[in-house]
């Protein structure tokens, strides 16, 4: 199953790139007097949902990963910049597959944290309800900002948001608008290049991003990728209160798979052939300063095409059994949202959602390739200051999928700002997490003339939902010395009915039993708890330099030792980004992250845990001028520390025994940017 | 010698003084009102323009003087009686008139010294007079000072360098603020100036250049510096509701209080003063996005309070 149809053409998003530039290219500025500038009817551009909630008032724990940031580390990937945040264990099996997870926690394709993009979830049926972040429809250049609610936040964002949130916020176009493009290049074959066309007037503005991502992943791994991402964001103002925006994004490639020596070639050498598309409309309308409502749609669409060749030697006869994971998913959701200022200490926000899933995998669920799903929810979350140094949060969300009972999740907060500089945080919430479709009904089966050979993914109709109680205590301080903020979380998370994989040998037996192991996803009897403490200390100690430290400690408890080592006990990373004047910076990145049992597959028996490792990346630019563009010049290096596994494919590993199959490799690749920021 | 505080009180109370003696003999004098022909020209018959002339007519009437309104520029303009001239446009029609005595509200202090230039015979008259719509150098110092106090760093951007650039970074000084300026060009376009600046500075403040402040720009430097947790301060409402930290600004309202004043005093002395800042004014806060900045800051009518009593300490 080919999609060579649909696939992003260089030349098209070219021609695309022509067409903004000439229809909105002449177009010209208002002309204003001077005295008309003082009074001119000004649109409402901060509105509610743009304003950043002050971290003072914040019901969680954020840490914000902003423009600077982005630019300043040179990264290629969302996922590597998702590393610098507390709390965040993030590794990767190869080049092209991340692993994002917040405190460890996570399956297969790890989905117990949110991930959206402008509200937007990017989480897929099709991606076996994880995120694809290869395959994300958004382009670096496009991202204004990255939020990340450390902690649950299930109350705002629904069930998805289990331990927590990745925001993903792009730029309006009225942000910076022109034409920036860079390339890149690399050893391991980096070939990068990206064009932002952007053009904006007081009543509609247009961008479109493109980029072309290439790399051959991993030295010694079947990890090479080549993703093209193309982005059309258009804005109409209607008024001053008025504001239709919509987004047509995809994002298509292939990645490389798979192990030369997989057990019966199961997880075999292969590509993976996806795109991903995403309609986007919102309308959003600003009664008042303090006043806005949102009216969401958006349509996610995507398709994989990955097929090869298991065989197996049954006594004389060789049995080649194709296997595939070919699939497609569709997403569609609508959502309205109501924010208001109810008084000056008062304010509120309430909202519904409903949602429709459907997804198309004749391999991965046996016998009944289409499944659906669907969700309604209403929310609805207060903020009231009371007395000058106090705020309460109060929020409830109730959520219905299919047949399963309502789910309402409560969250209570007090914010307490001790003095102006210091402010403690202290907090409960419960929260639930939707059983994915694949947990509940994956049914794969590997049959050779009608005889069953493998299943290696049971249904479990009956899973039920895991269940977390929070508890927490916060504390944000500034402090003079080296301009310094600290921002801390003390945590005590307890899921109950946490989500694994178990065997099953009570079942009736498939002839590869013994090697390709039968399992399904379980609830676990008792629960799991992580409690410890993360924070960030980040320090200005002088005019362009910049300070970034993370550090999280966790304890973990289970009486399933295994899911313990899903975490890693403790990491931490220091930045040290330097404007070093007439042009120069840098930026050195330093992370250490304990050992961890992240990654993909089962193995019925032992854990595999990747060892500790500390890598290093580093970023020297230059900022100059070629005839009057402003450009920049910089090279960036990724995994310095020495060759390290990250998080191990598990039955790959089980047949190398201690000696990781899967280690990073260093990359660098030098990088021109013509306008940069 | 007497010290110049003293001396400045002293002639505060005279000027009161004489302005409520003046005051006094026009009310007693219906006369000297009622004879007076006021006519207001508009530059356009709507916004702020005809708010002021509502506002000013409300005035006059209970002065028992009854302007007429002449409601586009390009009407009669009268060469008799006082001539009102509300923006720009309406200044610039009377000033090539005959009118004889003319009073110019809503235009900014640049438009009217450009009118000197053009209009020579204009210029060291008695009686022609403006109300600029740009606030006085201290009171926005005074605005910054009250809302931000423990802020130094100021940055303006413009095209053309307004003429008081140089007074206003001098006072700035004396407050402890230092003026960090960026001017714009099509060597360096409004984004670099505004990247730059933004490294710079820890505040914004808006100058009415329309050159870089007009709704084709405002989005993008709103949103610019918000993203770098620069506030903006702005010079009108228009900026507070777009998310502008604060704005002082003078009412139409204000304008036309001031300058009933000016035209009964007229009435009596035939004269009327050099032209002059906006006297009284309002502060707009946007609390949304001081508390998204984590800035406390305090109400508008504290502010305000503050800002009178800063312009009243002003050396």
């Amino acid at each position: 199953m080919k999609y060579d149809n649909i696939k992003i053409s260089v030349k098209g998003i070219l021609a695309v790139c022509c067409l903004v530039g000439a229809g909105y290219g002449g177009e010209s500025s208002a002309a204003v007097s001077d005295e008309e500038c003082f009074f001119l009817d000004m649109p409402i551009v901060l509105t509610p949902s743009r304003l950043i909630q002050n971290l003072k008032d914040a019901p969680a724990a954020v840490t914000v990963i902003d423009r600077e940031m982005i630019r300043a580390t040179g990264y290629r990937d969302i996922p590597r910049l998702l590393r610098l945040a507390p709390g965040m264990q993030v590794g990767q099996e190869r080049g092209s597959t991340h692993w994002v997870t917040y405190h460890g926690m996570g399956n297969d394709n790890p989905s117990w944290m949110q991930v959206l993009v402008d509200g937007r979830s990017v989480y897929s049926p099709g991606s076996f309800d994880g995120a694809d972040w290869n395959g994300l429809p958004v382009t670096l250049d496009e991202v204004e900002r990255i939020e990340i609610v450390r902690g649950t936040d299930s109350v705002a964002y629904g069930l998805n948001a289990f331990l927590g949130v990745i925001n993903i916020i792009t730029r309006s176009s009225a942000d910076n608008p022109g034409t920036k493009a860079s390339i890149r290049a690399g050893n391991a074959g980096i070939r990068d290049a990206s064009l932002e066309v952007g053009h904006d007037t007081p009543t509609q503005g247009v961008r479109l991003n493109a980029e072309i991502r290439r790399d051959d992943g991993f030295s010694g791994l079947h990890d090479a990728r080549r993703f093209k991402i193309v982005s059309l964001l258009g804005e109409k103002r209607l008024g001053g209160h008025d504001e239709l925006m919509v987004r047509l994004a995809a994002n298509s490639g292939t990645r490389e798979l798979g192990y030369p020596d997989s057990t019966y070639n199961n997880n075999g050498e292969r590509s993976a052939d996806s795109l991903n598309a995403a309609f986007h409309l919102r309308w959003r309308h600003t009664p008042a300063p303090g006043e806005e409502w949102q009216l969401h749609y958006y349509h996610n669409q995507d398709r994989t095409a990955e097929e090869w060749l298991a065989s197996a030697q049954l006594g004389p006869i060789r049995a080649d059994v194709p296997l595939d994971r070919n699939r497609s998913s569709m997403r569609d959701d609508v959502e309205l949202q109501h924010r208001l200022t109810l008084s000056r200490n008062l304010r509120a926000v309430w909202g519904l959602e409903l949602r429709h899933d459907s997804v198309n995998a004749p391999f991965l669920y046996y016998g009944a390739a289409q499944q659906r799903s669907g969700m309604a929810r209403l929310f609805g979350e207060s903020e009231w200051r009371f007395g000058q140094d106090w705020s309460l949060n109060l929020n409830a969300l109730a959520e219905k999928f299919d047949d399963d009972s309502l789910h309402v999740s409560p969250r209570i907060f007090t914010n307490w700002q001790v003095t102006p500089k210091d402010t403690a945080r202290f907090g409960y919430a419960r929260a639930w997490r939707q059983p994915t479709l694949f947990e509940r009904y994956g049914d794969v089966r590997a049959i050779f003339q009608g005889q069953l050979l493998a299943q290696p993914y049971l249904p479990n109709p009956n899973l039920g939902a895991p269940r977390i109680d929070s508890l927490e205590m916060g504390y944000l301080g500034r402090f003079r010395d080296w301009d310094t903020k600290l921002d801390a979380r003390l945590f005590m998370e307890r899921i109950d009915n946490y989500i694994y994989r178990v065997s099953h040998p009570e079942f009736v037996a498939p002839l590869l039993f013994a090697t390709i192991p039968s399992a399904r996803y379980e609830n676990l009897a008792s629960p799991v708890t992580l409690s410890g403490l993360e924070y960030q200390l980040e320090s200005r100690p002088r005019s362009g330099t910049r300070l970034l430290f993370n550090h999280t400690v966790i304890s973990r408890s289970s009486d399933n030792h295994a899911i313990t080592q899903l975490t890693a006990p403790y990491a931490a990373s220091l930045s040290w980004m330097q404007d070093w004047s007439r042009g120069w910076s840098s930026t050195l990145t330093l992370l250490r992250m304990g050992p961890m049992a992240g990654g993909t597959g089962f193995v019925p028996r032992g854990q595999y845990v990747s060892a500790p490792y500390t890598t290093l990346d580093a970023r020297l630019a230059y900022g100059t001028k070629l005839s009057a563009t402003p450009v920049e010049f910089s090279l960036t290096a990724t995994n310095l520390g020495g060759r390290h596994q990250e998080v191990a494919d598990r039955s790959e590993q089980f047949l190398h025994g201690s000696d990781p199959v899967n280690r990073t490799s260093p990359m660098a690749w030098l990088t021109l940017t013509f306008r940069p920021e | 010698m007497m010290c110049m505080p003293a001396l400045h009180f002293a002639v505060r109370i005279a000027t009161g003084f004489a302005a409520a003696l003046l005051l006094f003999f026009c009310t007693a004098s219906p006369a000297c009102a009622e004879s007076l022909q006021v006519t207001v020209v508009l530059s356009e018959n709507s916004g702020a323009y005809l708010e002021f002339s509502d506002a000013l007519r409300e005035n006059l009437l209970k002065r028992n003087i009854t302007p007429l309104v002449v409601e586009q520029p390009d009407g009669a303009i009268p060469h008799s009686g006082l001539v009102v001239g509300v923006g720009m446009k309406a200044a610039a029609a009377i000033a090539a008139s005959n009118a004889p005595a003319v009073l110019n509200v809503l235009v900014p202090k640049s438009g009217h010294e450009k009118l000197l230039r053009d209009f020579p015979r204009r210029a060291n008259s008695k009686t022609y007079s403006a109300i600029f719509l740009d606030q006085p150098i201290e009171r926005q110092i005074g605005l910054i000072v009250a809302a931000l106090p423990d802020w130094q760093r100021v940055g303006v951007m413009y095209v053309t360098p307004p003429g008081e650039l140089a007074q206003l970074g001098r006072e700035m000084k004396n407050y402890g603020l230092v003026l960090h300026e960026q001017a714009i060009s099509s060597a360096f376009p409004l984004n670099a100036a505004l990247q730059g600046l933004l490294k710079e500075s820890q505040v914004l403040l808006a100058l009415p250049d329309a050159e870089v402040y007009n709704s084709s720009t405002i989005r993008n430097i709103l949103l610019t510096a918000y993203r770098s947790g620069v506030p903006l301060i702005g010079f009108s409402p228009g900026y507070v509701k777009a998310g502008a930290l604060c704005a002082l600004y003078t009412t139409p309202g204000q304008f036309a209080a001031q300058a009933a004043g000016l035209i009964r005093k007229f009435g009596y002395t035939q004269t009327l003063p050099a032209a002059r800042s906006p006297r009284e004014f309002e502060v707009s806060v946007n609390e949304q996005v001081a508390r998204s900045l984590g800035l406390q800051i305090k109400n508008a009518a504290r502010l305000h309070e503050e800002i009178q009593d800063f312009e009243r300490n002003e050396p």
